[in-house]
C-alpha cells in the first residue's frame, strides 16, 4: 500500500490526480497475481512513455536553439563588419536573430510532441526559415521587402481560424516567456561573473577557476528551454481542452 | 438567370461541405483494437477489464503503459471520452476510469473496417488458396 502511494504520488506529477488515481488502482487490482516486480515495471514503464517526448524535446530545444543562435549571431556579426549598416540595423537584426533561434527550439519541441501537421509546429519552423531568409540575405535588394510581405501574408493566413490563430498566440507568448526567462537567468548569471572576475571579460582562465559559472550559462539555458517546452505543452493542452468544449457543447453526442 | 447563381453562397451548404470534407481520423492497429475492445465491453470499459479484453481476443498482453498513452491519446483525439466510477476496496479505495467509444471513433472504425474491406474484396484471403500460399 505504501508503494502504490508513493507511485501514485509519482505518476500524479505527470498524469494529474484523477489519471494517477485511476492508473495506480488499475495496477493494484492487477498487481496482486502479478507481484511488486511487475507493479514497479509498470509504474516506470507510465513514467517513460509519457514523460520521453517532452524530455527529448527539451533536449532538442537546448541543442537547436543554441545552435541556430550561434550560427544566426556569427552571421549576423560577420555581416557587421564586412558591410557596416547603420547602428539601426543592429537591434533589428538582433531581434530577428533571438527570434529566430527560438523559433528553431520551440519548432523542433512541438515537431517531437505533436508532429509536423500541428498548426503552432508548422508556423514556428516557417517563421524559423522567414528569420533566415532575413539574416542570411539581407543586404541583397529586395530581400527585406520580400520578407515583410510574406509575414503579412503569413499573419492573414495564419488568422484565417481558431486553431491558426491559437498557433500565433502560442508563438507570441513563446517568445515573451522564454525572452523574458532568458533576460531574468542572464541577469543573475551576469552578477555572479562580475563578482568573481571583478568586471573582467570572462575567458577561459575565469571559466576553470569558477566552474559555477560555466554550470549557471548552462542553468539560465535549461530554464529557458524548460520555459519555452513547458508553454508550448500548456499552451497545446488548454487549445485541446478549448475545442473539446466548444465541440461537445455543439455537437451533442 | 437567377438559376445561373450557385447555390453554395448559403451558410448551410457551407456547414454541409465542411461536414462532407471532413474525413474521419484515420486509426493503428492498436488503436483499432483498444477501440474494439471498449465497444466489445460496453459500460464496463476500465484500464484492466480492456487489457483483460484484448488479452483474451487476441492472445497479445499489452503493458499497461502503452494501454493508458493510447487511451489518452485518443481522448485528447475525441475518439474516446472517459468520467470517473466508483472506489473499489481492492484497487486500495481508487476510483476507476470508465472509456466510452465517442461518434467520431465509431466513424474512424468504420472507415478502417470498410479500407480492409475494399483491399480484402477478391482475395478470398481466409481459408482460400491464397490463404495456404501465403501461410506456406
Amino acid at each position: 500500500m505504501r508503494a502504490a502511494s508513493f507511485a501514485e504520488k509519482l505518476l500524479r506529477a505527470v498524469l494529474g490526480k484523477q489519471r494517477a488515481a485511476a492508473a495506480i488502482g488499475d495496477l493494484v487490482e492487477i498487481g496482486r497475481s502479478k507481484g511488486i516486480v511487475w507493479f514497479w515495471l509498470s509504474v516506470s514503464g507510465c513514467l517513460i512513455r509519457t514523460l520521453w517526448r517532452p524530455v527529448l524535446g527539451v533536449v532538442v530545444v537546448l541543442s537547436a536553439t543554441n545552435w541556430a543562435l550561434n550560427l544566426f549571431v556569427m552571421t549576423a556579426v560577420s555581416i557587421y563588419t564586412k558591410h557596416l549598416p547603420s547602428v539601426a540595423w543592429q537591434p533589428f537584426m538582433n531581434t530577428v536573430c533571438a527570434l529566430g533561434a527560438l523559433m528553431c527550439g520551440a519548432g523542433f519541441y512541438s515537431a517531437i510532441c505533436y508532429g509536423f501537421f500541428d498548426r503552432f509546429t508548422q508556423f514556428a519552423l516557417v517563421l524559423l526559415g522567414l528569420s533566415a531568409m532575413m539574416v542570411y540575405g539581407w543586404w541583397i535588394p529586395g530581400v527585406q521587402p520580400a520578407a515583410a510581405v510574406f509575414l503579412l501574408f503569413l499573419l492573414a493566413y495564419f488568422s484565417l481560424d481558431s486553431e491558426r490563430r491559437w498557433a500565433i498566440l502560442t508563438a507570441s507568448i513563446i517568445a515573451f516567456g522564454s525572452v523574458l526567462t532568458y533576460a531574468i537567468s542572464m541577469f543573475v548569471v551576469e552578477g555572479y561573473r562580475r563578482h568573481f572576475t571583478h568586471g573582467r571579460p570572462t575567458g577561459g582562465e575565469e571559466f576553470r577557476a569558477h566552474p559555477a559559472l560555466l554550470l549557471l550559462a548552462f542553468l539560465a539555458w535549461l530554464a529557458t528551454a524548460i520555459v519555452l517546452g513547458g508553454t508550448c505543452s500548456y499552451m497545446h493542452k488548454r487549445f485541446k481542452r478549448t475545442l473539446s468544449c466548444t465541440q461537445s457543447s455543439g455537437v451533442p453526442e | 438567370m437567377d438559376y445561373l447563381k450557385p447555390s453554395i453562397d448559403k451558410p448551410a451548404c457551407y456547414a454541409y461541405i465542411v461536414v462532407l470534407m471532413k474525413k474521419p481520423a484515420s486509426l493503428g492497429e492498436f488503436e483499432q483494437i483498444v477501440l474494439l475492445a471498449i465497444l466489445r465491453l460496453r459500460d464496463c470499459a476500465y484500464g484492466v477489464s480492456i487489457r483483460a479484453e484484448i488479452a483474451e481476443r487476441t492472445g497479445r498482453e499489452v503493458t499497461p503503459g502503452a494501454l493508458y498513452t493510447t487511451l489518452d491519446r485518443m481522448e485528447e483525439k475525441d475518439l474516446v471520452r472517459s468520467w470517473m466510477g466508483e472506489a473499489t476496496s481492492e484497487r486500495g479505495g481508487r476510483p476507476k476510469r470508465y472509456f466510452a467509444v465517442t461518434k467520431a471513433g465509431r466513424a474512424a472504425l468504420v472507415n478502417a473496417h470498410q479500407a480492409y474491406q475494399s483491399l480484402l474484396e477478391g482475395l478470398d484471403f481466409i481459408g482460400g488458396a491464397h490463404a495456404s500460399s501465403i501461410i506456406c
